[in-house]
């Protein structure tokens, strides 16, 4: 049953990516048709392959001289994105600006203006206005890279803002913690009891992290398993119906206690029983 | 708590650019809207004539009608994108061989230019030279043609915008998906919900807040298409996909005529900012403030 599931998956992304792939396929069918051959009936498997437009292309001077236009401008406009779209996003996301929502959802409104009549005050400012001396940004890749920048910067910002929201800022006290443990009265940022949402608590170092724990906090931590952990012995030591702390054993924590033996898992111990015991030594 | 001068230097360099490329180039439009002006005429001075653009906006019948089209264009494959692109995500969560594979496949359509995208599926639809025409004619005995059928033309672009931007929303629900907590699932199978209730009170209100921002994406970009429409049926055949973005193009270059141009893309500017501003502050400003 199982198999037969993996392989109706497998079965239907092979069609999808056929489908998402066959626009592509067909762009390399044309590219390697003759122009006499365009017009002919057309047909999904290649019968001949015709290398020459391929070759035209890469021999072509002026087209080359196109490609690294296009490679300096949207490699420099990629980096300088990035760059300040993090930046912007860091301002964003850990100072408290006034009005920053409205200059969030400003920088959006850039990306939404319909570009073709854009063009003719973008071309104006480039060769009139922003001029110094005789140096114009017209025909200079640095202006096409800032020109870009106006929709794509938009972009970067409202998709990397999630993400630098999510890195946590350093803890508000003293103190090392590990994740998701609360210091003693800090009840901020705790979710309400049933709210739904992404496990807050999970520990992705597995407690490996450092950490400083308070005195009081000490007394939880104890219940771990110990080097030096011995069995503790209830029956046998008791004569009053009380363990050896003091503590009346008909109302023990753990009901199943009063069954403990000597050798038994270390584990079923009461903790404040081991702490008393470490005091003692 | 840090200074906020600080804050307010990182920002900088983002407003300065911003303000520079698409503040002053907006409020020149601003202007410009205001004014008759066609370089290429006779007379080639800027005239102002008041609010003469946006009142003959209101009378012009191309411009209404790409209106409509545009808002039919922007249902129909944003609807269609989403619905894909949600069920794609979903069959994406389970473990199959090959996946990392399969995903890299179906992201590929993402990186294309938008205007070869026009050219790819132009040389599919073409008759002739395209081959879908010739299969449906094959297969089907359909005659699918672009250049005289607006019904076929205007599908044609919704299929091809499909294509181009499904896979961003499989993307982004994958994200969102990957993120849920298990607990929530878990106890309403415990409850016996069905796979349909499931769906509807518990995975849809959870990733409500990605599914509005990919909406939002969307929506803002499907609103400005411009270049594969344009490449694709260049608005035709009539007005049949002559979508808003090519209308102003169409108005702007071959027409020349800025001032009305200008109007036009003030009223555009105007929908879509209000429009996504809505969506954002009912939707998903609430959950910024939470976070």
């Amino acid at each position: 049953m199982r198999r037969q599931r993996t392989w109706l998956y497998l079965l239907f992304w092979i069609v999808v990516s056929f489908l998402t792939l066959f626009p592509i396929y067909w762009l390399f069918v044309i590219s390697v048709k003759p122009a006499v051959e365009l017009f002919s009936t057309p047909e999904i498997i290649l019968s001949s392959v015709y290398w020459k437009n391929y070759v035209d292309v890469i021999y072509d001077e002026t087209l080359r001289g196109y490609m690294v236009n296009s490679l300096i401008i949207s490699t420099g406009n990629a980096f300088l994105v990035t760059t300040l779209g993090f930046l912007a996003c860091y301002a964003l996301s850990r100072f408290n600006l006034g009005g920053k929502e409205s200059i969030f959802f400003w920088t959006i409104t850039n990306r939404m203006a319909p570009p073709a009549v854009f063009l003719l005050p973008l071309f104006l400012l480039l060769t009139q206005v922003y001029r110094i001396g005789d140096f114009t940004l017209l025909d200079t890749k640095i202006g096409m890279i800032l020109v870009y920048c106006t929709f794509n910067l938009p972009f970067a910002i409202w998709t990397l803002r999630p993400t630098i929201d999510g890195i946590p800022k350093e803890p508000r006290r003293g103190g090392l913690r590990r994740r998701g443990e609360r210091l003693d009265g800090d009840h901020r940022d705790r979710p309400a009891a049933g709210a739904a949402g992404p496990r807050r608590d999970a520990d992705p170092h597995l407690g490996l992290r450092l950490e400083r724990v308070s005195a009081r906090r000490d007394a939880d931590q104890l219940q771990r398993p110990h080097a030096d952990d011995r069995p503790v012995r209830i029956r046998h030591d008791d004569r009053h119906r009380m363990g050896r702390d003091g503590g009346d054993l008909d109302v023990h924590p753990d009901p199943g206690a009063d069954r403990l033996q000597p050798g038994s898992a270390p584990h079923r111990r009461r903790p404040d029983l081991r702490r008393r015991e470490r005091m003692m030594r | 708590m840090q200074s906020n001068r600080l804050g307010w230097i990182l920002l900088a360099p983002t407003l300065v650019i911003l303000f520079f490329f698409g503040v002053v180039p907006f409020l020149y439009v601003l202007w410009l809207s205001f004014h008759q002006w066609n370089p290429f005429a006779l007379d080639p001075t800027i005239v102002y004539n008041g609010a003469d653009n946006f009142r003959a906006l209101v009378f012009d019948s191309g411009f209404l009608s790409s209106l409509g089209v545009t808002i039919a264009f922007v249902f129909f494959a944003v609807l269609s994108e989403l619905i894909i692109g949600y069920l794609l995500a979903q069959a994406f969560l389970k473990e199959f061989p090959g996946k990392a594979f399969f995903r890299t496949i179906h992201t590929l359509p993402l990186i294309m230019a938008p205007i070869i995208v026009g050219s790819i599926w132009k040389l599919m639809t073409t008759p002739s030279i395209g081959i879908i025409p010739s299969l449906l004619d094959s297969w089907f005995g359909f005659d699918l043609n672009i250049g005289t059928s607006a019904v076929a033309a205007f599908t044609v672009t919704v299929v091809m915008d499909v294509w181009h931007w499904t896979p961003l929303v499989t993307l982004t629900l994958i994200a969102a998906l990957v993120s849920l907590p298990a607990d929530p699932f878990e106890q309403a199978q415990i409850d016996g919900a069905n796979k349909r209730q499931i769906f509807w009170h518990i995975t849809l209100p959870m990733i409500a807040p990605a599914l509005l921002a990919t909406v939002f994406i969307r929506l803002m970009d499907a609103l400005r298409t411009v270049d594969e429409v344009l490449m694709l049926t260049g608005g035709g055949p009539g007005s049949a996909t002559r979508y808003l973005g090519v209308h102003i193009f169409k108005e702007v270059f071959p027409k020349t005529n800025y001032g009305y141009g200008s109007a036009v893309s003030i009223i555009v500017l105007y929908l879509t900012i209000v429009s996504c501003w809505l969506l954002y502050v009912a939707l998903i400003a609430p959950r910024n403030k939470k976070a």
